[in-house]
């Protein structure tokens, strides 16, 4: 891995390298005209836009921080409004931290988080005053008004914030037991409102799945036969290693046989069904590493009732408060994952990138988010000796920068 | 600095570790205030800067053991001001579906928080219980009347949106080089008004309120200005919450052991933001990250921290290969410098090539 980089062509002065994409998470506000006049075509990046290596007292310099200041204020600065034509009022319930809509249109919902808007208000009855009945009584009072053409606004209460929003609904949320952090809703609403991805939270008591459906390990089984009967273990290993010699004087009629006799380390099986390393569940904070969000990409069809199996599960973290998973952490998290073996006609490294089940932990460090992608490669299940030589010529693919020995 | 990357042996790789001092190597400004009045288009910007202003010292919320700040006015001031960028995590009302600009909440990291308390610029309010007592205990009085400042916020943003609408049809007409559409459509609109309003209306309608001399906008927009009133999401809750809520004894942000270092290199003039992405605790930036890139990846250690050298090695290189350094530093125990600030020794590691 080392060696990558030394493969790339290596950057002069006449040449500085073109390293503002990675770079840098402080895009340039004044892009963002630019791609609101491109109406936010679908597809279609925004560009971050260029910057400088080092400040010198230009008034150029100077003058184009301030522009791009003067833009960034601009665009942040715009509130939020809500058109009347699809202006959705909820009403906050403190009782249970939540928002609810009296009167939900459904086209709103489909939409959310991509186009469309929600004005929650405050509830306008103290619900000290209702003890219990606060929230019935306000949601039949609702119903008798759902007629009227137009409901005062004067009978919600005022609007909430956004300010109010983070600290109720994460805030409050805290103190309530809830799950929502900042870091989970962080992780959450960016790519939503990107690709307006569909989310499925999957609840905590739920985790980690001591059982899973059969289903996922019977190739994994049967495979495991199928090579049983094409590759016959050797007769009594231990005594083998024991006493040597490792391949036993005999008739060989392949390297393979060979090879497979010379096979002594153990190494982990990812076909297996797993096994969980706690026998207990436990609490959030000794175990933080569990699945937050099940995801679905955008473009698949899909159904709240049958949602069909995610594409991505994601396990959000948070970077001040988590340490590097243990070996164990990473065991059981990979375990609540189901089977998702690579296509085993693949190419090698492909099929080791890709592993047999996967999780993307997302971390959060102080407000940006890495998502990194952790998968359980099966190098045990790769047989090198296996490999089918390829045709002749041609050069190996994903051979590069194998080895110490590079030529230059 | 990035001289001898041109005489790139392989073979002959080195470590050189470059030692030196912060204080000596680098020179920077905090010229935000001082440059504007030479800039051409300062005019403009002047005007906006005096409302961004922010009598110190402002609240920083607190809410689950994060800092956020949602005023705008403040944000942008923390910036110019004391080199403060925070990660701004919210989406942009105007472009909701993209994620490369950002919007209100500012998180802050615990250390840019503490550092504003400390030196007195902010103080931190626990939002989960201001926001339960105001609002939940609001009197009809404060009520009706922040209700009333509401409506008239969302009659004004109506008319705002109207007029903009009026801009860009008429600025698309110019640019497709329809001068005279509009032109006509004011003539006609002239000798149709005479007969009936209602001609002149759907006339409106299909082009840009006429130029200057045919009607001034005001009246316009008070004739349609009834109806329309557009519902107001409030970026923060002051009002009809007040400021005057000072909860001293909130105590100081819980900070990690780095934060000497981070208090350093902002005394400095760094801009220093979150840097996990590079493998490292902060990012330094020479000036503001909008416009600069940062020139180093830096972890902060306790001064007889045993670490390893495999770190240095990784984060040289890491640093090097997207044009930074890696620097590691800390507080230097039993010095007797005078100034606290003066203890941090910094180290900046490159890779180098011989």
């Amino acid at each position: 891995m080392a060696d990558v980089d030394e493969d790339l062509p290596q950057p002069t002065e006449s040449n500085p390298p073109d390293d503002a994409e990675v770079d840098d998470e402080v895009p340039d506000f004044r892009l963002l005209s630019n791609f609101l006049k491109s109406n936010g075509a679908p597809g279609k990046i925004p560009k971050r836009g260029e910057k400088d290596f080092e400040p010198h007292p230009t008034a150029q310099q100077a003058s184009t921080l301030e522009a791009s200041r003067q833009a960034m204020h601009d665009a942040v600065a715009v509130t939020r409004v809500h058109v009347p034509k699809n202006h959705e009022i909820a009403v906050y319930e403190p009782s249970v931290n939540m928002a609810y809509v009296d009167k939900p249109r459904n086209t709103h919902y489909r939409t959310m988080g991509k186009a469309g808007t929600l004005d929650i208000r405050w509830p306008a009855i103290h619900s000290k005053d209702h003890d219990d009945g606060g929230s019935e009584q306000r949601l039949e009072r609702s119903e008798e008004q759902q007629d009227e053409e137009s409901r005062p606004s004067s009978d919600y209460g005022v609007p909430m914030s956004l300010q109010g929003a983070y600290a109720t609904f994460i805030g409050f949320e805290a103190s309530r037991g809830g799950s929502l952090t900042l870091e989970r809703y962080t992780v959450f609403a960016p790519p939503r409102a990107k690709l307006g991805r569909a989310y499925w939270e999957i609840p905590p008591e739920s985790l980690p799945p001591l059982e899973l459906p059969s289903k996922h390990w019977n190739s994994g089984f049967f495979s495991k036969i199928w090579r049983r009967l094409s590759a016959p273990e050797p007769r009594h290993p231990h005594g083998r290693l024991a006493s040597g010699p490792l391949v036993t004087p005999g008739l060989y009629r392949s390297y393979n046989d060979i090879y497979r006799l010379l096979q002594i380390i153990p190494s982990h099986d990812p076909t297996a069904p797993p096994t969980l390393s706690t026998a207990d569940v436990p609490s959030e904070d000794e175990h933080p590493f569990h699945i937050t969000y099940n995801v679905w990409k955008p473009n698949t069809p899909f159904k709240k009732t049958a949602p069909g199996p995610p594409d991505f599960y994601i396990c959000v973290v948070s970077a001040r408060d988590t340490f590097l998973p243990t070996s164990d952490q990473l065991n059981d998290l990979l375990a609540t994952v189901p089977y998702d073996p690579p296509k085993m006609d693949g190419n090698l490294y492909q099929k080791l990138k890709h592993g047999y089940r996967n999780v993307i932990i997302a971390v959060v460090d102080q407000g940006i988010t890495s998502f990194l992608r952790v998968a359980d490669a099966g190098f045990g299940v790769e047989k090198l000796y296996e490999r089918k030589p390829r045709g002749a010529g041609g050069k190996r693919g994903g051979f590069r920068g194998r080895g110490r020995g590079r030529g230059r | 600095m990035t001289s001898h990357r041109e005489l790139f042996d392989p073979t002959n790789l080195k470590l050189a570790i470059h030692m030196r001092s912060l204080t000596e190597t680098l020179h920077l400004h905090q010229e935000d205030e001082r440059h504007y009045p030479d800039h051409p288009d300062e005019a403009k910007s002047a005007v906006k800067m005096a409302d961004t202003s922010v009598s110190e010292p402002f609240p920083i919320s607190l809410i689950a053991n994060r800092y956020l700040l949602y005023d705008i006015n403040t944000i942008t001031y923390i910036r110019r001001k004391h080199c403060i960028c925070g990660v701004l995590i919210g989406g942009l009302p105007q472009a909701p579906s993209q994620n490369v600009f950002c919007g209100i909440p500012l998180e802050l990291m615990p250390e840019e928080a503490r550092l504003l308390v400390e030196e007195g610029h902010a103080y931190i309010v626990e939002d989960v219980e201001a926001h339960m007592a105001g609002f939940l205990d609001m009197s009809e009085e404060e009520r009706n009347a922040f209700m009333s400042a509401v409506e008239s916020q969302g009659r004004d943003a109506a008319k705002a949106k109207k007029r903009r609408a009026g801009d860009n049809k008429e600025r698309a007409l110019k640019e497709k080089n329809l001068h005279r559409l509009v032109q006509e459509s004011q003539t006609r609109q002239a000798s149709a008004s005479p007969d009936a309003t209602n001609t002149a209306d759907t006339d409106e309608s299909l082009f840009a309120y006429p130029s200057p001399p045919a009607s001034p906008p005001p009246p316009r927009a008070s004739s349609t200005a009834p109806g329309e009133i557009f519902g107001i999401t409030p970026s923060t809750s002051y009002p009809p919450l007040t400021m005057s809520v000072r909860s001293t004894n909130q105590p100081l942000p819980a900070v990690p052991r780095s934060y000497p270092l981070f208090r350093h290199l902002h005394s400095k003039g760094y801009f220093v933001t979150p840097g996990l992405r590079f493998g490292c605790q902060y990012v330094a930036y020479p000036g503001d990250p909008l416009r600069f890139h940062s020139h180093f990846l830096t972890v902060g250690m306790d001064w007889d921290e045993k670490f390893d050298l495999r770190d240095v090695v990784g984060g040289g290189r890491l640093g090097t290969g997207v044009k930074k350094a890696y620097l590691i530093g800390g507080k230097e125990e039993n010095s007797e410098k005078a100034d606290e600030d003066d203890d941090i020794r910094a180290f900046s590691v490159e890779w180098a090539y011989m």
